[in-house]
């Protein structure tokens, strides 16, 4: 990179090439005042705030706008700077409101700031104030417009970085303000980035609305507990209450960046179904019991049974949402106090895919993500995902990318998010992505793109060749419905971009993509001879990667999730449930119950009471993630820390702790006390992640459908995740549950004509497992034939109709659906 | 002088076979044969300036834009004549619009451009019409399309309609518009000559700049610089309107003084009456006192007399105008017309509008006209475009000039 | 000894001269102030107990902007706000440590709209610490109770002028509009 070198204040900086005076001076720690910057954004140049002298140059320069030259001499705090920061000062302030007092910004306030440092205290004009009506109509997010100074920030971060655009400037001059089309009201993804920009209180969180002044809370930094991204929120807390979360420049991985569940979801803490005290089921019901007479009861039986059936009739669930020390001790525990193997998770059904599919391929245990992987390559594919609403911080950099000017192609049947910000939609046939990817090799290996070297000496060449045969562009075009010139086109263009990347998520609860999608997805990756890294499949939680990695998996023998829950035998007599919720989250909640229901003990620890717990024998509340320390490992493999920031709920205590004093009782001592001793083990076992050697491999993966539609069952559901929650967690949150609170079916208007639909009626779905009754949203981001149903709310029951699958099949619904 | 506006004497100007029949479309076929280079040679020595008010030398922006290797390039024309007491371009764009084709498709072939757009004012419905007429006539008599006159050369015009903001009429505001955005400046640089339409070069000159070229072209630039002065040569159009006896739009040499033009050509004042003001330039351009008749309409003379060339529109006001009225209803328009972007120009044209209109409604204070004088300053220089700092050195030009009138104190009619 | 010494000596005018101011001081009321029966006048400005002030609609006039917790050197206000049915800012709880405070007033200074007073009240001692801990309830009640009428009136005229009076928000300013005026 080139640095020029240039004077400002006196002092000689470096900044590279093509930078501007603000971002020179910014980076070698001068502030500039600037109300419309933004490190994400391109310059604007609207406030004026940031004019600085220049040597040589005629009047003051805007510094945000102004490249640097080599030698540039800048001075920033002249007289004639501060007199003309003053000047646009009180150009600002002759119609912006004084209500600091009622204003929720008051105390971090950019423009607050400046008029202590340069405005004047007098007004020599007295102009009449806008008065429009603050806009308190949409969830989460509140605008005030007679605050507005009219930066743009917050419309150019939605459309620019966040790739939504659902504000803009209505109006011009000083009659500008800022509003959603026809000023109607704002619905947009709630993300929240606006208000984290403003520089004034124009746009507030609806959550924080008059709740306390900055001055006095505390802010600590916080790992968010949803997805995999890892990021960092800023928690500001008043008297040992979390009150709201933003996103802080230069702080985690995100560099400030949030999506809603990171800023608003931190309020599940105080859901009203928090446990309190450790509960015992006693003559059916659960009542209160101390923690002691709670442990020694749950050592008691769990004695009882090991002694009667033998230590693998116990098993036991992990959780993706609870630390790495607490899944540590949960398979310590197990493995070394019950002496079980059955150690599984709800990663079974998502990222465990992903890991098999990594191992496979490229015979490695540990594949975290790039966080800046997308930005580097130039051609981005992305199979039946929704990465920005899966993954929506690291989703930002897909985005990002492709406004840098790489093609990011999408393989969708559902027009998402991320289609709207791409460059090439290929619209799928759901379910079909392994298809594409089988058709898209078939054209390399037929026309001779691939890299010829090296694919042909990896082993298996000759068996994907062969797999492949059925897969010509007429074929796959059948499948697919993509026309066969684009399967073509795809693969050339694909296949000669100069660099390359696979993306697609892996999520429990996606049921169009399979472990056969992943070993695709790897196959061609390995056909072109690119390095095992183009594959990029995320972790699906916050602490999933970790989790997995902590050993909540069974090593040799143990059963796995679908033999622990779904099998026909009834091996298993107790089962231990940390941090999960299986009767909402796995699929076919009928077997799932009808198994939990033949266990002789089931202890659920978590920090609800859950609809699992209410069936248990015994309920042991945990503490959240707030309450606790610990560590996260993010979907990019860093290991993060959470602290213990407010007090814990009742007598809840930390998961790890349970299980410490959980040993003791069953006279096992484990030999951790602290959370130290727990990180010590753990970090030795994590140092080994990722050594061994990589062993390629191909792995013909075919298209496979586990159960296709009919007549009676016409269409497919496609469950999934949507932007505003993440797993059945999210749904305990107030603040998100305010922007969805219900779980819905998308359809098509065609199908709707069809199946004589109202919008926002409520429709039977119907599967050969069940029957459930949802609102219907007749959209047109999905295809005909295919309804689509978020996944994350308990009432709705989704899973009823769901069924579990671990192979290569794509685990599709066939449903049919009614007026209700 | 007759060389704008020569075709518009023959009947049926706007028509191609008028066009052609009063010599029409021969310099294109000229600047075909020729090297694209030579073109912009020729304009650049003919040290021809923009005639949409900046005076930048449009050889420049050309060679610029020419030696960009990105492509494909893009030519823009500004229509969007806003400036009010400028309507130098109408005649042209409703009389022959044939010329203005044939000086794009010159300046096109001069950059190498392959695509052209006519920004044009949403005032002008009639125009567009007449416009639209006229490439479709000119596609089929190929001097549009994929291969103009059989040399194989491509350019395609279109014309794009504004929608009545004066601000799309600074040319990167106009860019966003025609890319469909909100019509706001864009910071520079990058110079559209260098990323304007599509973030490709863009060479946008003005409808009469276009007019221009096809003579150019036809005479050389030895020829095309015996008109004018030596730094601003060529014919002008001049657009008078006010207090004249016969106002309208006259082609005259650069550098003819105010005096021939109020006194010969429009015929003097009206009424007999003495004369008190002139704008030289449209509104966005310091007026002037009767004492600098003698001042000569060029880039180079006028700004010595304190004001600018602008695009030529002049409006004369005799000795019953009120000029704080004026000065009010010019500054309202620049409030009006404030897209909003940068503050000063946001905040201060307004705060400067409701000061004279408190003063002409009779509330003034006296610290007013200082008021005044000090927001000007403020706002200008900092503004993000020129709109901003046309509204502060009006008003200043105002004060400066007519002090006691501003004030209240001479002038009895206010 | 001198003469004048002498004549002093048996004259005993030192005597008389004390007796006599004796016999002034006789005649004139007493400084000794007969505390508690008999209760000193308040200068203004005097920094007694707090008190929030009430507007003439009974409401309170505080809006919870905390910029008199926030200057507070000793820590001893907290605000306690939220959002009430009609959108606006609620002030829910208003609490004085007066334990912990130090009358330095700045509090008052701080006020940008004169709605927290320190009273001419300074007899608060008390026997608990909760009768010490000063509720917005309370507070109002202090108000009602030692700065009613026309005391409380003057009280921001004569003494503290509340910053919004000189740091001109202009009469039609909307969002403050209904708050100003009590």
């Amino acid at each position: 990179m080139n640095l020029v070198e240039l004077t400002i204040n006196g002092k000689t900086v470096k900044a590279a090439k093509g930078a501007t005076i603000l971002q020179a001076a910014l980076k070698n720690g001068i502030y500039i005042p600037n109300l419309c910057y933004d490190r994400r954004l391109s310059p604007y140049g609207g406030c004026r705030m940031c004019v600085v002298e220049v040597e040589g140059q005629k009047g003051l320069s805007a510094a945000c706008s102004t490249q640097i030259r080599e030698g540039m001499v800048v001075f920033t705090e002249t007289p004639v700077v501060a007199k003309s920061r003053k000047a646009v000062l009180e150009l600002l302030l002759l119609h912006h409101p004084l209500d600091c007092p009622v204003c929720d910004k008051a105390g971090e306030c950019k423009l607050q700031d400046m008029a202590y440092k340069y405005g004047s205290t007098s007004n020599r004009f007295s102009a009449s104030r806008k008065d429009e009506p603050e806009r308190l109509d949409s969830p989460v997010v509140e605008r005030n417009p007679n605050r507005c100074i009219l930066c743009g920030l917050c419309v150019r971060i939605c459309q620019d970085h966040q790739g939504v655009g659902a504000i803009n400037f209505i109006g011009r001059g000083f009659k500008t303000k800022i509003s959603p089309a026809f000023e109607e009201t704002l619905d947009c993804e709630f993300c929240g980035q606006c208000i984290d920009v403003c520089p004034v209180g124009a746009l507030g969180s609806k959550t924080y609305r008059f709740m306390s002044r900055v001055w006095y809370m505390n802010e600590e930094e916080m790992i968010c507990p949803y997805c995999g991204c890892g990021c960092t929120t800023n928690l500001s807390v008043r008297q040992g209450k979390i009150i709201r979360g933003r996103g802080k420049e230069g702080v985690g991985i995100n560099d400030g960046d949030l999506c809603g569940k990171g800023r608003y979801g931190f309020d599940y803490i105080y859901a009203e179904n928090r446990l309190k005290t450790p509960m015992i089921r006693k003559e059916g019901n659960l009542v209160r019991a101390s923690w002691d007479e709670a442990l020694k009861y749950v050592a008691e039986r769990m004695g009882s049974i090991i002694e009667k059936h033998g230590p693998a009739s116990v098993g036991a669930i992990g959780s993706q949402r609870c630390s790495i020390e607490d899944n540590f001790m949960l398979q310590k525990f197990m493995r070394e106090a019950v002496g079980t193997d059955n150690i599984d998770s709800a990663a079974r059904f998502g990222y465990a895919k992903a890991h098999k599919a990594m191992e496979k391929s490229f015979g490695s245990d540990f594949m975290p993500i790039g966080w800046e992987a997308p930005l580097n390559a130039k051609f981005l594919l992305v199979i039946e995902s929704d990465i920005t609403s899966a993954m929506p911080v690291w989703g930002l950099n897909f985005i990002l990318a492709r406004n840098n000017g790489a093609h990011l192609a999408v393989a969708d049947s559902k027009e998402t998010k991320l289609v709207r910000n791409s460059s090439q939609w290929i619209r799928l046939v759901p379910g079909t992505g392994v298809a594409l990817l089988n058709g898209m090799m078939k054209v390399i290996i037929d026309e001779g793109l691939y890299d010829k070297e090296k694919a042909q000496g990896i082993q298996n060449f000759s068996a994907l060749e062969s797999s492949l045969k059925d897969y010509t562009p007429a074929a796959v075009s059948a499948i697919t419905g993509v026309s066969e010139d684009e399967i073509r086109n795809l693969a050339r263009e694909y296949s000669s971009a100069k660099s390359r990347l696979v993306a697609m998520t892996s999520g429990a609860s996606e049921n169009i993509k399979s472990l056969n999608t992943m070993l695709a997805g790897a196959n061609l990756v390995m056909l072109l001879g690119d390095s095992p890294d183009t594959l990029q499949i995320p972790a699906e939680f916050s602490n999933t990667l970790g989790m997995w990695s902590a050993g909540v998996r069974p090593a040799e023998q143990g059963k796995e999730m679908q033999e622990m829950l779904y099998a026909k035998d009834a091996s298993l007599k107790a089962l231990y449930i940390m941090g999960e919720n299986p009767i909402v989250t796995f699929h076919d909640v009928a077997a799932v119950e009808n198994t939990l229901k033949g266990m002789e003990l089931l202890v659920v620890q978590d920090i609800f009471l859950t609809d699992t717990a209410k069936m248990a024998d015994v309920v042991l509340p945990a503490c959240s993630w707030a309450e606790k320390d610990g560590t996260f490992m993010s979907a990019a493999g860093a290991v993060q820390k959470i602290r213990k920031i407010v007090k814990e709920t009742g007598e809840a205590i930390p998961d790890w702790e349970i299980f410490v004093r959980l040993s003791k009782a069953m006279g096992k001592d484990l030999g951790l006390n602290s959370v130290a001793e727990i990180s010590a083990q753990v970090s030795e076992k994590l140092s080994t992640l990722g050594k061994n050697d990589l062993k390629l491999s191909f792995n013909p993966a075919a298209y496979e459908l586990i159960e296709n539609s009919s007549s009676e069952f016409p269409m497919l559901l496609v469950t999934a995740n949507i932007l505003q929650h993440s797993g059945a967690l999210s749904s305990l949150s107030r603040n998100l549950d305010s922007v969805v609170s219900d779980a819905y079916l998308e359809l098509s208007p065609a199908d709707a004509e069809k199946y004589k639909i109202i919008n926002e009626s409520y429709v039977k779905v119907i599967s050969k497992r069940g029957e459930i009754l949802l609102k219907a949203i007749i959209s047109n981001e999905v295809p005909e034939k295919t309804v689509f149903v978020p996944i994350h709310f308990a009432h709705a029951k989704v899973n009823t109709l769901t069924y579990p699958a671990v192979n290569g099949g794509i685990p599709l619904v066939p449903v049919r659906i009614e007026p209700a | 002088m007759n060389i704008l506006l020569k075709h518009i004497e023959y009947p049926e100007s706007t028509e191609l076979k008028g066009y052609c029949e009063s010599g029409g479309y021969k310099a294109l076929s000229k600047a075909l044969d020729m090297k694209p280079s030579d073109i912009v040679d020729e304009v650049r020595r003919s040290g021809l300036r923009g005639r949409g008010g900046a005076g930048f030398p449009a050889g420049m922006k050309w060679t610029i834009a020419s030696m960009d290797p990105k492509k494909p390039k893009y030519l823009i024309c500004n229509a969007d004549e806003g400036e009010p007491g400028t309507f130098k371009d109408k005649p042209i764009l409703e009389k022959n619009p044939h010329l203005l084709i044939e000086g794009m498709a010159i300046s096109a072939y001069a950059i190498g451009a392959e695509y052209g757009y006519i920004y044009l004012r949403g005032e002008y419905p009639e125009a567009k019409e007449i416009l639209e007429k006229a490439i479709i006539d000119s596609y089929a008599a190929g001097y549009l399309g994929d291969n103009i006159l059989g040399k194989g050369f491509k350019f395609h015009l279109f014309v794009y309609f504004g929608a009545g903001a004066y601000i799309c009429g600074e040319e990167t505001a106009m860019i966003e518009s025609l890319q469909g955005k909100r019509g706001q400046p864009r910071i520079k640089p990058p110079f559209p000559v260098n990323e304007g339409f599509l973030a490709k070069p863009t060479v946008i000159n003005n409808v009469e700049t276009f007019a221009n070229i096809p003579y150019l072209v036809e005479v050389g630039a030895y020829a095309y610089m015996k008109i004018g002065t030596p730094e601003s040569p060529g014919p002008k159009l001049f657009s008078v309107s006010g207090s004249v006896n016969k106002p309208g739009v006259y082609e005259l040499p650069m550098g003819t003084t105010l005096r021939e033009i109020i006194y010969e050509h429009c015929g003097g004042i009206k009424d007999g009456k003495k004369l008190k003001a002139v704008i030289p330039g449209g509104v966005s351009t310091p007026i002037m006192t009767a004492d600098t008749l003698d001042c000569p309409m060029d880039f180079v003379n006028l700004p010595k007399y304190g004001s600018m060339l602008g695009s030529g529109g002049l409006i004369v006001f005799d000795e019953t105008a009120d000029l704080r009225k004026v000065c009010l209803r010019i500054t309202e328009f620049f409030e009006h017309e404030s897209c909003g972007k940068c503050t000063p120009c946001r905040e201060g044209v307004g705060w400067l509008s409701s000061i004279l209109k408190r003063m002409c409604s009779g509330e003034g204070k006296p610290e007013d006209v200082e008021l005044l004088l000090e927001i000007s300053k403020n706002i200008l220089g900092k503004c993000f475009c020129a709109l901003g700092d046309g509204a502060a050195i009006v008003v200043q030009g105002f004060v400066n000039n007519f002090r006691p009138e501003m004030e209240g104190r001479a002038g009895a009619q206010a | 000894m001198t003469f004048n010494e002498l004549t002093k000596r048996i004259f005993m005018t030192e005597i008389l001269k004390g007796m006599a101011l004796t016999l002034k001081t006789m005649f004139t009321k007493p400084v000794t102030r007969q505390y508690p029966e008999e209760k000193r006048e308040a200068l203004p400005g005097f920094r007694g107990l707090h008190a929030l002030v009430r507007k003439s609609d009974s409401s309170l006039r505080c809006v919870g902007c905390g910029l008199c917790a926030a200057i507070c050197p000793s820590r001893c206000i907290s605000i306690y706000t939220s959002e009430g049915v009609d959108h606006t800012k609620v002030v829910d709880r208003y609490e004085v440590e007066v334990l912990k405070c130090l009358f330095c007033g700045f509090c008052v200074e701080a006020c940008p709209f004169g709605a927290v007073v320190l009273t001419e009240h300074f007899e608060y001692s008390d026997y608990s610490r909760e009768a010490l801990f000063m509720t917005k309830e309370k507070l109002l009640n202090n108000w009602d109770k030692f700065m009613a009428g026309k005391k409380g009136e003057q009280y921001f005229e004569k003494y503290w002028r509340p910053l919004a009076e000189d740091f001109g928000t202009p009469e039609n300013q909307p969002v403050l509009k209904n708050r100003r005026a009590d």
